[in-house]
């Protein structure tokens, strides 16, 4: 595992600086940049209340010679409101574009971006562009008209694991009291192991981390892949776009899981049942299988009562399946840090030479590590954190004190040897492995968005459509609607809402993007 | 006689004489100004495709598109019945509960049980709208207090509270005069304070009992407060808030619960589409503005007074 994670790193590093160009830093500046983004309040874990003082800033502005203002708005709506209203942008700001109505290409339309020409690249940001310059990322980055207009917010390393971070875990103690030697791997498997939890007394076999986790599981493929559907919500398949809760094999997903609940294998309540209430169920008992996040296996562990153990579970896979067909994954390349130059920007260059510090050699320690001989050391040549991290001694969350001293909630490569750090149990490291044996990758839409010229008539169908599907879907399970007898009304109710011109404006657009 | 002096002078006097009241008004104006009239011209977007680089008007004219696309929505009789459904339903329910609440304190004559009972009842006011559907999520659950109570009187109900469309309603409109009725009141016990304490004496003279006492002088007293509050409340029969709504709904009680507004906070806010969101506020108002005036109307006809 060690050896596997070192070759990573280097062959991560390694790939950074090939380039013709390159930015001798630190570079010698006057000028004062600005940076518009929404708070990462965790970093008061750390001991502090705004970016701009947390010492993987101050490194990152050290080692670039260039002093940068930040400007920190405490949510998400807040962030899009000040961009929205100002008069005049910063030179960057860091947002998720799909916050914006019509996403990265509705910005372009307002004018709000420059536009990073493979010149401004290869010049300005050599490391950068000599990182991101093949398929897997430029697919992300690349939109529609073919062009780039922002620094990828941060990226995974091609084969990482770490993407995966969503699925089941179980109670182990309570499958072995039961008589289960194995974790479940195929959907009869796991329906046959809620019964007997169920006839075991466990109250509610299967909980979810929090109240939208039930459309989650379907949405990213859990359930519905073993029926052969690759998941309830958009995927594409030999460059043909669907979507799962308009498919036939719908009606088997939809049956299953409206039998967990009518046998009583799923709480009724999972509607309103909130997060807090599942993990304090999972940790004394009442519950035995759980749907969430990997970091739970870790927080959770304090909480669990005596004796008990957790352990993750593979993705479902159809029955002779040698696996998922489609298990959740985060994208290559994650949007919400992702960074965009101004069209008011007076030096665009300046902004990407700034940013581009994170792809050398040296930004990659500071954004995965910080600062050596304080957040970090090298043991047997792999950088570390320190006790400072991870065992600080007041007590603060690991995550909370690595985002202080690193930059690991910036742009820049997430290093697969930091994020094994990161998760210090050893069932988490397992979780990802398990999580990752899937095909992703081949179904996945990796664009969020429609052709600007479709959008307003795209948005104005899609948001009763979409309600629709949601209050169906929790109808059919509860058993208000009958599945057998009422699927192909909802079908044909979908047509007559409009659905078809939905599946034809992403055909479109899928097209679109596959001939750029 | 007053009425021949030309304003100018007569404000200028009146300024001599009350400076520091109106000293005290002035941050109320200038906040009306800017946060309630100011803002009346960005309304305009309702009628534009706004886009922020271009301001409000550099941005193109669309006309009545944000409105049609709105009248044409799906779910567009669905939200205006269940906007009216809460509405009204706050208006018989809510609404009366912190008159009743403040005549029943107002006749409690221990100083200490009623300072007691003000203060408890207060208190769910300054609670979080977040904490508050927290508890109410806890309490309608199916192992909650509320179902269990439920099912000890032989109710068949086994599943949250929240997962019926029926119960929406009352949960939404209980938990309302739970956690407003003692605030409310307030208002209420300033104008029972303010009746002339003569005229109980003059009643009880008469040989009036405490309920004839309440009916012939309290009530009469505190009419006009109320047919205020009232003309003020019915001016926001359209305008229910998203908070507690999106905080309490789920896919099951869509049916039931959502309304106006929780459906422009997804479409026009989370999609950050301001002009659908702009146009479908004007039309909330437009039709807030013309009940305000027709209860207005309907109260100076009826008692002989009204706001104006």
């Amino acid at each position: 595992m060690k050896k596997w994670l070192t070759v990573l790193l280097a062959l991560a590093i390694c790939l950074v600086p090939m380039t013709a160009f390159a930015i001798d830093y630190p570079v010698t500046t006057d000028e004062t940049l600005t940076i518009w983004k929404q708070l990462d309040g965790s970093i008061a874990e750390g001991g502090y209340t705004t970016s701009n003082e947390t010492p993987g800033f101050l490194a990152w502005e050290e080692g670039t010679g260039i002093h940068v203002d930040i400007q920190e708005y405490n949510d998400s709506t807040a962030l899009v409101l000040a961009v929205n209203s100002a008069t005049e942008l910063p030179d960057m700001f860091m947002m998720d574009p799909a916050n914006y109505n019509g996403n990265v290409m509705g910005m372009v339309r307002d004018e709000m971006l420059t536009e990073l020409t493979v010149e401004m690249l290869e010049e300005n940001a050599p490391d950068y562009w000599a990182y991101i310059n093949q398929p897997m990322y430029m697919d992300l980055i690349q939109q529609l008209d073919s062009k780039m207009y922002y620094f990828a917010g941060h990226l995974f390393e091609p084969e990482s694991i770490y993407r995966y971070w969503k699925g089941f875990f179980y109670r182990g103690d309570i499958l072995e009291k039961v008589g289960w030697e194995k974790f479940p791997e195929t959907i009869d498997e796991f329906y046959q192991c809620l019964v007997d939890l169920k006839e075991a007394g466990i109250t509610t076999p299967l909980v979810f981390q929090g109240t939208s986790e039930l459309k989650n599981m379907l949405q990213y493929g859990d359930i519905s892949s073993p029926f052969g559907l690759v998941c309830t919500g958009e995927y594409q398949a030999d460059g043909v776009w669907h979507f799962g809760a308009y498919e036939p094999e719908y009606k088997d997903v939809l049956a299953f899981v409206h039998k967990l609940y009518e046998e009583g294998l799923i709480s009724v309540d999972y509607l309103s049942m909130e997060g807090s209430v599942a993990q304090s169920m999972l940790c004394t008992g009442e519950a035995a299988v759980f749907y969430g996040n990997n970091s739970r296996l870790n927080t959770f562990k304090s909480s669990v009562e005596e004796g008990g153990w957790l352990y993750p579970g593979a993705p479902l896979k159809a029955e002779g399946a040698e696996r998922a067909l489609y298990h959740f994954a985060d994208p290559m390349i994650t949007m919400g840090d992702s960074t965009f130059i101004s069209a008011d920007s007076k030096n665009p260059e300046l902004c990407l030479q700034f940013l581009n510090f994170l792809y050398t050699e040296k930004g990659n320690l500071v954004r995965n590590f910080g600062v050596e001989g304080q957040s970090f050391e090298f043991v047997d040549g792999i950088p570390r954190y320190t006790d400072l991290i991870t065992h600080n001694p007041e007590g603060h969350a690991l995550d909370g004190m690595a985002r202080s001293w690193a930059l690991i909630n910036w742009p820049g490569i997430h290093a697969d040897v930091m994020n094994a750090q990161r998760h210090p149990e050893e069932t988490q490291v397992i979780a990802y492995e398990l999580w990752s044996d899937n095909d992703h990758d081949k179904y996945v839409v990796t664009h969020t968005t429609v052709l600007d010229d479709l959008i307003e008539e795209y948005t104005s169908l899609w948001v009763d459509i979409d309600l629709y599907i949601n209050e169906c879907r929790a109808k059919f399970i509860s058993g208000e609607m009958d599945i057998e007898g009422e699927f192909d009304a909802y079908i044909d109710h979908l047509k007559t809402m409009g659905m078809d011109r939905v599946v034809e404006i992403k055909q479109t657009t899928l097209d679109a993007y596959n001939a750029r | 006689m007053q009425s021949k002096i030309p304003f100018g002078r007569r404000l200028i006097k009146d300024i001599k004489r009350f400076g520091g009241a109106y000293i005290m008004v002035i941050p109320v104006v200038v906040f009306y100004i800017l946060f309630h009239y100011k803002p009346l011209l960005g309304a305009v977007i309702a009628f534009k495709n706004y886009q922020p680089r271009k301001g409000i008007w550099g941005s193109s004219w669309v006309g009545f598109k944000h409105f049609e696309s709105f009248f044409n929505s799906y779910y567009f009789g669905r939200l205006i019945r269940n906007t009216l459904t809460i509405s009204l339903s706050g208006l018989i329910f809510t609404f009366p509960c912190a008159i009743i609440f403040a005549l029943l304190i107002n006749e409690v004559k221990s100083r200490a049980f009623k300072r007691t009972v003000q203060t408890i009842s207060y208190m769910p006011h300054f609670i979080s709208l977040v904490v508050v559907c927290s508890m109410i999520t806890l309490f309608v659950s199916s192992d909650g207090f509320i179902v269990q109570i439920m099912q000890f009187f032989g109710s068949g109900v086994n599943q949250s509270l929240l997962n019926m469309n029926s119960a929406f309603v009352p949960i939404y409109v209980l938990s309302d005069i739970w956690q407003q009725t003692g605030w409310n009141c307030i208002i209420y016990l300033a104008a029972l304070a303010a009746i002339d304490t003569e005229l109980y004496e003059a009643a009880r003279i008469d040989g009036a009992n405490r309920w004839q006492q309440t009916i012939h002088v309290t009530l009469p007293g505190i009419a006009q407060t109320v047919t205020l509050l009232l003309i003020l409340r019915v001016g926001s029969l359209m305008s229910v808030g998203h908070e507690k709504i999106i905080l309490l709904y789920n896919d099951y009680t869509m049916e039931t619960a959502d309304v106006i507004s929780s459906y422009v906070y997804r479409r026009g806010l989370i999609k950050g589409d301001y002009s659908f969101s702009a146009a479908v506020g004007l039309f909330n108002s437009a039709i807030n503005f013309a009940l305000v005036i027709l209860a207005n109307r309907i109260s100076n006809k009826v008692n002989g007074y009204g706001i104006w």
